[in-house]
């Protein structure tokens, strides 16, 4: 009986170190939460402008209908302020779609666009193998290569599949 | 006989329970007291997942009253104390200063590995003049009132021109601490820096800012030019409202993707290190390690100017410069900007509005808005606006601040 208690009274101690239903994190606006229903392309490109903040990919393509072709957009026609099209390539980046590939690939051979490239040599660890590879390619022959290659020997993994990528071009 | 104490027992876990379930909603009770919520600070970026926060176990009595008082001498405009201390045996850190009638402004810093937020603040006559207990979540006055993931907390007093002012006396500044688990942490070292300005000069202040380039950015000549070009425009904003920057160039082996400030970092601690006790730090990084993609972020609302791993405002050279990864004048408008937006949340400031529309700054003159549309006519040209309002050539010019906004700009003891 005197066992029973004690446990009675431990278990009711315990509740006092329980975690459940902790208050969220008082963040700045969480988009899921805020955002009901599709948001304009003018709203994407607001959350894309915060100037301390970056955005979730994830919860902002919840609301955008073509999210990869929205964030292509941004990234080709909205240059201002500068971060918004950088953030949008990020999603891009994360996205990896076919149409994200193709617009990565153009980053590393159109010449106005080394911000792009030096964004994607810090990000190629988050890319898939065999089409960083494929990146990586194209930014060590592309008209940003001296600033791609330095931010390749910075990474390690970025260093060992430029290392790879020319011994099979020998 | 042993039945009766098995009762007391009993009703004692019953009193418990009730405890327990009072914690779920998380409201943490001092005796006699509003309830108060402590939380993690809030941040200027998105974290995926919270960060494990703190239960918020109730303080269940008050601090004691033996912790010898911090006298701040009259020597200058600005003194920096420091003082090794411990949470008392109910997890409370009193922070107990004597000021004379020439003190303006404090900054107490408090360092430890636990989690520490803001509860009260007491004048000489023991009028509680500030109380975090039912501080609403809407208003957003000091970040000193949530946990930070680095272990320390931040807090300037006075914050508004219509807080209680620095009068002489023993002031009381009242903190709590909790384990990361969120259990009461009592009898825990904490390093408490207490800075105090005696300036009573609300119109005109010199700020010291030591700028670092993060590893390998000060050998790239366009970032540096563009830097220098910002720096200006800051100067040229801050000036209009009577501050004037004292910069100076340091060194750091600091990686070019910079950690967050917001989590912390001791590499911020020791790039403080090199600075005065009045400095704070500006660090540029090609990135900054973060969940998101961030563009300058503030060590804190306000940020301390002793060393400490939140000791920095960080910024992103290569988001600042977009997709071309070079610099044109809206660009460099741009920086300059954020330059003086950032060190404006490292003295004080927040948001006149977050852009839920829902969330607004503590002052009086800026007005609340409630929709983008309005909200955007309201603030579009002020600095402290979240983002600037851009077309397909140009932004607005954010160059504007209400009087409030400058009152605590000028308010920052490190604002000289």
């Amino acid at each position: 009986m005197i066992r029973i208690m004690l446990l009675c009274f431990l278990f009711s101690c315990q509740r006092i170190t329980s975690k459940e239903g902790v208050k969220p994190i008082p963040i700045e606006p969480n988009l899921k939460k805020d955002t009901e229903g599709e948001m304009s392309f003018d709203d994407l490109k607001k959350a894309f402008s915060m100037r301390d903040k970056g955005p979730d990919c994830d919860v902002l393509s919840e609301h955008i209908k073509d999210f990869d072709k929205a964030l292509v957009s941004i990234v080709q026609d909205h240059p201002y302020p500068p971060w918004a099209p950088m953030r949008a390539a990020n999603c891009l980046i994360e996205s990896q779609s076919p149409l994200a590939k193709q617009e990565m690939l153009r980053w590393l051979s159109e010449p106005n666009t080394m911000g792009l490239a030096i964004n994607l040599a810090n990000h190629l660890s988050q890319i898939e193998s065999e089409f960083s590879k494929k990146l990586i390619e194209a930014g060590l022959n592309g008209p940003h290569k001296v600033e791609f290659e330095k931010r390749l020997s910075r990474s390690e993994d970025g260093s060992e599949k430029k290392e790879t990528i020319s011994n099979e071009q020998q | 006989m042993r039945i009766l104490p098995m009762i007391l027992l009993m009703t004692a876990c019953v009193d418990l329970s009730d405890t327990g379930s009072k914690l779920s909603d998380f409201k943490i009770q001092e005796p006699n007291q509003p309830s108060f919520e402590p939380s993690a600070e809030p941040t200027q970026e998105p974290s995926a997942q919270p960060d494990a926060q703190p239960d918020q176990g109730q303080p269940t009595s008050e601090p004691d009253d033996t912790t010898t008082p911090v006298v701040g001498e009259d020597t200058g405009p600005f003194t920096s104390i420091y003082r090794e201390m411990t949470s008392d045996s109910n997890a409370y850190i009193n922070v107990p200063v004597t000021f004379s009638d020439l003190a303006t402004s404090v900054l107490i810093t408090l360092q430890s590995d636990k989690r520490m937020a803001l509860l009260r603040v007491e004048d000489p006559s023991g009028t509680q003049v500030f109380n975090a207990a039912g501080w609403p979540d809407s208003e957003r006055l000091t970040n000193a009132i949530y946990t930070s993931d680095a272990h320390d907390v931040y807090f300037n007093w006075p914050i508004r021109s219509d807080d209680a002012p620095l009068s002489a006396g023993q002031w009381n500044f009242v903190f709590y601490a909790w384990d990361d688990q969120g259990v009461h942490a009592p009898n825990s070292p904490v390093s408490a820096d207490i800075q105090i300005k005696r300036d009573t000069s609300y119109n005109s202040a010199t700020v010291s800012v030591k700028l670092a380039y993060a590893q390998g950015i000060q050998q790239n000549a366009q970032v540096v030019m563009a830097m220098n070009q910002a720096i200006s425009h800051w100067e040229t904003l801050w000036a209009q409202w009577g501050f004037t920057l004292d910069l100076s160039i340091v060194t750091t082996t600091i990686p070019a993707a910079v950690p967050s400030p917001h989590h912390g970092d001791s590499a911020y601690t020791n790039l403080a290190s090199q600075g005065d006790d009045n400095d704070i730090f500006v660090i540029i990084g090609e990135s900054i390690n973060s969940f998101g993609s961030l563009l300058g972020i503030s060590g804190g609302v306000p940020g301390t100017l002793v060393p400490a791993d939140r000791a920095v405002v960080a910024l992103s050279w290569l988001n600042a410069a977009g997709v071309d990864g070079q610099f044109d004048s809206i660009d460099i408008q741009l920086l300059g900007e954020t330059l003086a937006h950032e060190t404006g949340h490292y003295l004080g400031l927040f948001h006149p509005v977050e852009s839920n529309w829902n969330i607004y700054d503590a002052l009086s003159d800026t007005m609340q808005c409630n929709s983008s549309e309005q909200c955007t006519s309201l603030f579009k040209n002020n600095l402290m606006f979240p983002y600037p309002v851009c077309g397909a050539t140009d932004c607005e010019q954010q160059n504007q601040l209400t009087v409030g906004q400058q009152n605590v700009m000028h308010r920052y003891t490190g604002a000289l």
